[in-house]
């Protein structure tokens, strides 16, 4: 996604009101910003919604978007303030303490927040990039399928579900880069406990 | 504590739902768990986070391309026309478009070729490159004020879109239609909003239940919810999740069906070139009358109604009921004479049969913004053939 958009002319081409620089910045950012935005509403919906008006927010302020970094502050920001704004508009029987959406309010967790963004963004990443049969297994666990049903869906016996299943993590190690001190990420780990856990 | 109770208040704390009783039970817990245990804790934690991540990043992944609609492009200007067909589309998105019409293509290839007969290669091609640009419309509906005057939402200006009495009907920017009632004793006229073929749209219905409207299709509701119960008429197909009122119950009238709820999700399909009215429920609980049929239905169940008969199907598949709603067509033991009628609907094409229809069903699911030449090359591929002239398809026996 977005490797072909020669990275130079990028921001230029924005200011200048490219609508395929636009579609780029859409293309890049969205899934991010929507689990942005989702770690604050807690809402499927709400969290898209904030994703798009972030998005055309930033569309009306290309004006002052100079650097790539300040681009992706800008976004993180208006995601940020966006979210918070409607949490304050909740009128659901929900209730959250008010300790809850001051939280987020803090720079150091908005970094944060963004960080782990980045990375389950690069699993996504990951995942999609993983053979038809494994990719559809996993994203039939994450719908909560029971084996059976997925080994239904796919057409296969119950048992090569689960050597499906082991492929698609060995492909994945293979996929996401060790950290520096020579152990996996964190969140392969997470995703072999989840894959294996049957 | 159990893992069951650690999961629970696991999920608590995501949400920013936490009392404080709660709070000090798990920050206990944290302190005074062995390490083993907290290893364990933290494991759980790490995967309830990496699921819920992925799950919300696939589900917003499925809805992009809608929602890419809603983005207000600096070159626009107010009556943004979406005239996709005309748009060229970058290299790399037609790649990613095609390979997605291919995947569908391989995996539904193995099943369709299975039940299809091989037919004559003479084939009827001419015609096809044009509709490479066909596209579906996208967001599109006409609002009906209880006066007769009609205002196309998708040109509309942000804002307020008129006064029903003492409704105010407002358009958001991101393209939302909902009712603000400015006193309570508003006098009460019916809106009806229509979507065309090709089109589709989300309004917010003045007690704020939600409603997507697939194409062709209509829901004609009044301005304020009155009376003692919630009543609403729609034609063709509409996904809702209707406002919790107990007191006040929800009722979709469908022709012949009528569906009565409480606070649920489901989905409602009734096009009269169909047949039978489909109920599909995803969430709480309906009750399904036609005739003098009733039939009470849980969550997965899906009823097909119709002339005085009301069947439920208790295991239904309801992501496909509701795949459109995602941005998907999907077909599911479709026979040939359904595919074309959505095809029809979905495109704003004529569909017309020579000969014999073919009984055999066919299975797939096709992101909504596929091209209609992608389309018929895959029924093509599939062993259908067909003449096209201008908008009409002839299909072939």
């Amino acid at each position: 996604m977005g490797g072909h958009y020669p990275e130079d002319s990028l921001i230029a081409d924005f200011k200048k009101d490219s609508r395929k620089a636009c579609n780029e910045i859409y293309d890049r950012y969205y899934e991010r910003l929507v689990y942005y935005a989702y770690k604050i509403v807690r809402n499927q919906m709400a969290a898209e919604d904030v994703a798009i008006m972030a998005m055309n927010k930033l569309f009306e302020h290309r004006d002052t978007i100079e650097s790539l970094e300040q681009l992706t502050g800008f976004l993180l920001r208006t995601t940020r303030n966006l979210s918070i704004n409607t949490l304050k508009k909740e009128t659901t029987d929900v209730s959250r303490d008010i300790s809850y959406s001051s939280e987020f309010e803090s720079d150091q967790k908005a970094d944060a927040l963004f960080l782990e963004s980045e990375r389950y963004y690069n699993l996504l990443q990951s995942v999609e990039r993983l053979p038809a049969k494994e990719r559809k297994a996993i994203e039939l666990y994450l719908e909560e399928a029971s084996y059976q049903e997925i080994a239904a869906e796919l057409k296969v016996k119950t048992r090569s579900i689960k050597k499906i299943n082991r492929r698609a993590i060995q492909l994945l190690a293979k996929l996401l880069h060790p950290s520096r001190s020579g152990a996996t990420d964190p969140l392969v780990i997470g995703l072999f406990i989840l894959l294996f856990r049957f | 504590m159990n893992m069951e109770r650690l999961t629970e208040l696991t999920i608590k704390k995501f949400d920013g739902t936490l009392s404080s009783a709660e709070k000090t039970e798990l920050d206990s817990y944290e302190a005074n768990a062995s390490p083993e245990d907290l290893a364990a804790y933290h494991a759980m934690e790490n995967e309830h986070s990496t699921v819920e991540a992925l799950r919300v990043m696939m589900s917003a992944r499925r809805r992009k391309e809608a929602n890419r609609s809603r983005l207000r492009y600096p070159c626009d200007d107010v009556t943004r026309m979406p005239n996709r067909g005309v748009r060229s589309v970058p290299n790399v998105r037609r790649y990613i478009a095609i390979a997605a019409v291919l995947f569908a293509l391989v995996v539904g290839a193995v099943l369709w070729k299975n039940m299809m007969p091989h037919k004559a290669t003479t084939v009827a091609q001419g015609g096809l490159d044009g509709l490479e640009a066909v596209k579906p419309i996208g967001n599109k509906a006409v609002l009906v004020l209880a006066d007769g005057r009609t205002i196309a939402l998708d040109s509309a200006a942000t804002g307020s879109l008129a006064m029903q009495g003492d409704v105010r009907v407002t358009k958001d920017r991101e393209g939302k239609i909902s009712y603000q009632p400015l006193s309570n004793m508003a006098a009460v006229g019916f809106n009806t909003v229509n979507t065309p073929r090709g089109g589709e749209y989300y309004v917010e219905l003045p007690d704020r239940t939600k409603v997507w409207l697939n194409a062709a299709s209509s829901i004609r509701f009044p301005t304020a919810f009155t009376g003692a119960d919630r009543s609403v008429t729609i034609t063709g197909e509409a996904y809702l999740e209707v406002a919790k009122d107990k007191a006040h119950p929800f009722i979709v009238n469908l022709g012949e069906t009528s569906v009565r709820v409480l606070g649920t999700h489901f989905n409602v399909k009734n096009y009269a070139e169909d047949g039978p009215a489909t109920t599909t429920l995803l969430e709480g609980s309906v009750r399904v009358t036609n005739g003098l049929k009733q039939a009470l239905l849980k969550p997965g169940q899906q009823a097909s109604s119709e002339k005085g008969v009301v069947n439920v199907n208790p295991r239904a598949d309801t992501s496909a009921a509701i795949a459109w709603k995602n941005g998907y067509l999907n077909f599911n033991k479709a026979d040939i004479t359904t595919i074309m009628n959505t095809v029809q609907r979905w495109y704003d094409v004529t569909v017309e049969f020579e000969g014999a229809r073919s009984a055999y069903k066919l299975g797939g699911e096709i992101p909504k913004n596929t091209s209609l030449k992608d389309v018929l090359t895959m029924l093509h591929d599939a062993g259908y053939r067909f003449n096209v002239q201008g908008k009409t398809i002839h299909m072939l026996p």
